[in-house]
């Protein structure tokens, strides 16, 4: 296995090394106003890194420093890995997008669907038509997660516990708890963030025979290098393990999860989401970015063909996000944003008023991570820290505008 | 004239063999169940033969293997034929796609298009304009299939003998007859699967004052080297031509038609364009690489470049897909994110078609389950063969699109 190199300056790659130091100017002033704990970036381009860096303290209280191969959560992150470990059955013609899902995952044929609310009972109907492959990968199956709403629904999906949560059960038994369920919407009707990709998860186990968390290590972590990427931390690995940190009203920076051993990542994980449940670090996640980036393959393990990373990363929707979007919340701007399969696409960066180019995907997680892969411009970008909501700073939409400013041709 | 190159190694033209060989996968599981009595599959990328393999058994009942010169029923793959038929004579300048298609078979100039059905009577109005060959070549002409339904128009040409039969008399006969049928509905007005390829094949007749067969074999299948492509089979290769097969209760095959007692083996009358021929893996690829090679095949040119590509184009109006031109109960394709060319679907969209393909990729297939398609973008075109009937019996063709393009690499 190759690392991947250092370019000797960014020059070399078509990147202005003053515009890249600015990154780390802006790092530092969200560090330096106790607004997150820690900051880390990379940015590489035609498979090589042109500027990487990190500042602030992993751990807050103990005052210790953050280093590069921290691991931390990448919660939503965990979806494109969890779309490209689905895609790769889709090569070998196991099933086809528009498959009801129903035909694999008996508990989820027949859905009903909320149309109203009486305080906490709800008003259901049939759906209209099944929830397909495709609705899952582009988040159009009528799923949603509990946690971000407020309405019946979403509460009801709180008092089940319905998030596929690291110990609720296997894949099988939340798969099939979700059936019971109504959905948000009928199904292909509008775009609603949720637990559709943890179902995806579920389809692999029962396509490929293998537990997901085993699929995942076999078939994409060992080909790709990844060595820190799994559902549960090894206790071998407890000291490069971070903690979490949320803004409240009151704090900027309040423990969340201290990842200590007998925390949430750390033991007796049985339910492994694909739509969140992963662990990673940047150095990790970068090669998966790299894959994606270079079409399918590092280092001479192709898990993808070149024209499937490019179906994955076209547009499925009709329109943008916005034009068909039910959610309380999502991991990306909306307007001017397409879905592919498991990434949003940039469709018109000036409707979006992000500087970015059009083709770009990516996507991020709920703790202020994010990545995207630039196809134009033959770029990658991992960005991490550990501060629950990601919507508590605009940190991809500033990063964006530094990463292309320090683009010079 | 020479053979189409065989690749090395697939990894020479840009594919992978590895990723190849789960077409192999693919293949062997559906004869394995039994739902296919065999299949074939060639991929040809930068004109050399990237992939070609074959599994399973040519005639179920004699447990006979399948051999790859066999010879069968392409059926409605007739179409993309009869279609660069009719360019050959456009190029000359000979027809206009605006062209009234009276101007060639005069009985059109009263034929009606039906509006309802009134007492078990079929009501018809006259056209609000002409039937034109771009209706035919585009499946707007109101024209369909009798086998297609059970409603009045279909009883019609059930009655009438209009579905091009084999033995259903001359082209010119059958055109008269169906001339006097109500269009199911004003040409234009949707996209509907029927005998219109079967009407230019007449056309072909008027214009070039040859037979059609006589003119696909000495101006289509002579200059390609298409030598086991033909309406009715040759006493002589009665050995290499195989049955049909029915999807059957329980996804087992029933044999629908045999060899001997085929309506091909001798006695055609009527030369289909729309699904007549029978031909073979080898011919095909031929065909599908003049196709992909801008109309020449080596050193024979058949189209320009210009006209194939026209051809591909999407002729529907606005350039809607399939699906904005109305529902039809039975084709040889899909319908959202995909248009329709001069005698071939086209890819519009692979996203909204929720299929691994490009762009501007344009095919059509078989109602025995056969299919091919042509890949500008990727510079690839794909034969896929059996004899299942019908076509929609399994996901067949989305199936080996995307195996085909996994295994694209560079």
């Amino acid at each position: 296995m190759n690392e991947i190199t250092v370019a000797s300056r960014p020059e070399t790659l078509g990147l202005s090394a003053d515009r890249l130091a600015r990154i780390h100017h802006w790092m530092a002033r969200y560090v330096d106003a106790g607004q997150l704990p820690w900051v880390s970036a990379v940015v590489a381009r035609h498979g090589e890194i042109a500027w990487q860096g990190q500042t602030g303290l992993a751990d807050i209280a103990a005052g210790r420093a953050i280093a590069d191969d921290a691991i931390v959560r990448i919660y939503s992150m965990s979806k494109p890995i969890t779309a490209v470990a689905a895609l790769m059955l889709y090569e070998e013609g196991r099933f086809q997008l528009d498959d009801p899902i129903g035909r694999y995952i008996p508990e989820l044929a027949d859905m009903r669907v909320r149309i109203a609310e009486h305080g906490d009972d709800l008003v259901t109907e049939a759906s209209d038509g099944p929830i397909t492959i495709n609705h899952l990968f582009t988040h159009r199956s009528g799923f949603i997660y509990g946690a971000f709403g407020d309405d019946g629904l979403a509460r009801l999906y709180s008092a089940r516990k319905m998030h596929f949560g690291g110990s609720s059960g296997t894949l099988a038994d939340q798969t099939a708890l979700l059936g019971q369920l109504p959905l948000h919407h009928h199904p292909g009707r509008h775009w609603s963030y949720g637990v559709s990709t943890d179902v995806l998860g579920r389809l692999v186990e029962v396509l490929s025979g293998q537990s997901f968390d085993r699929y995942l290590a076999e078939r994409v972590f060992a080909p790709l290098g990844m060595t820190d990427s799994f559902f549960e931390l090894p206790s071998d690995r407890q000291g490069r393990f971070l903690p979490c940190y949320r803004k409240t009203d009151s704090q900027l920076l309040e423990l969340w999860d201290s990842g200590e051993p007998g925390t949430r990542f750390t033991s007796d994980i049985t339910c492994f989401s694909g739509g969140g449940g992963l662990l990673s670090t940047q150095r990790d996640y970068l090669r998966f970015a790299e894959m994606l980036r270079r079409g399918g393959e590092l280092d001479g393990n192709r898990l993808l063909s070149p024209r499937t990373v490019a179906f994955m990363a076209s547009n499925h929707l009709e329109g943008d996000i916005a034009a068909i979007d039910r959610s309380s919340f999502g991991e990306s701007a909306t307007v001017g944003v397409g879905f592919g399969l498991g990434v949003s696409v940039m469709l018109d960066p000036a409707a979006t008023q992000m500087l970015a180019s059009p083709g770009e995907f990516g996507w991020g997680g709920m703790a202020s991570t994010a990545f995207w892969v630039d196809p134009a411009l033959d770029l990658c970008v991992v960005f991490m820290s550990q501060l629950i909501p990601s919507s508590t700073y605009p940190l991809r939409r500033e990063l964006h505008a530094l990463v292309q400013q320090a683009i010079l041709d | 004239m020479s053979e189409i190159a065989v690749a090395n190694r697939p990894e020479t033209v840009g594919m992978c063999s590895q990723r190849l060989e789960r077409i192999g996968v693919w293949m062997r599981g559906y004869v394995e169940a039994g739902k296919l009595p065999w299949a074939m599959t060639v991929v040809t990328r930068h004109g050399e033969t990237a992939y070609r393999e074959w599994v399973g058994k040519a005639d179920i009942a004699s447990g006979r293997a399948f051999e790859d010169d066999a010879i069968l029923r392409i059926y409605s793959m007739s179409k993309p034929i009869t279609a660069v038929a009719v360019l050959m004579l456009y190029e000359q300048g000979l027809l206009q796609l605006d062209d009234p298609v009276s101007r060639f078979i005069p009985e059109f100039a009263t034929t009606e298009a039906a509006v309802g059905e009134h007492g078990g009577r079929l009501v018809s109005e006259p056209l609000h304009q002409a039937m034109t060959v771009r209706h035919l070549l585009t499946h707007t002409s109101g024209l369909i299939y009798g086998f297609s339904g059970g409603g009045a128009l279909e009883r019609l040409y059930d009655e009438h003998a209009t579905d091009f039969g084999p033995q259903d008399g001359t082209l010119e006969e059958v055109c008269k007859r169906l001339a006097a049928l109500p269009l199911d509905h004003q040409p234009g007005a949707r996209w509907t699967y029927g005998v219109s390829i079967d009407v230019l094949g007449r056309i072909v007749e008027v214009v070039s004052g040859q037979s059609f067969d006589r003119f696909l074999a000495e101006h289509i299948f002579a200059p390609l080297d298409m030598k086991d492509t033909f309406f009715e089979l040759p006493a002589d290769r009665m050995n290499r031509f195989l049955p049909c097969y029915d999807r059957g209760p329980g996804d087992s095959l029933v044999l629908c038609e045999g060899t001997n007692d085929s309506p091909y083996a001798n006695g055609v009358t009527c030369f289909s364009g729309g699904g007549g021929l029978l031909s073979t893996a080898r011919d095909y690829q031929r065909f599908a690489e003049m196709l992909r090679g801008g109309g020449a095949l080596g050193e024979v040119r058949i189209l320009g470049p210009r006209t194939v590509a026209y051809m591909a184009s999407n002729h529907m109006p606005g350039g809607v897909d399939l699906a904005a031109m109305g529902q039809a109960v039975f084709s040889e394709t899909s319908y959202e994110g995909i248009g329709f060319g001069l005698g071939v679907s086209v890819v519009l969209d692979p996203a909204r078609a929720q299929v691994l393909t490009s762009r501007g990729e344009y095919a059509w297939g078989g109602m025995a389950s056969t299919a091919f398609w042509v890949d500008p973008e990727q510079d690839m075109s794909v034969v896929f063969l059996t004899q299942l009937i019908p076509s929609s019996s399994y996901p067949i063709r989305r199936e080996l699109r995307v195996l085909a393009s996994q295994a694209i690499v560079a």
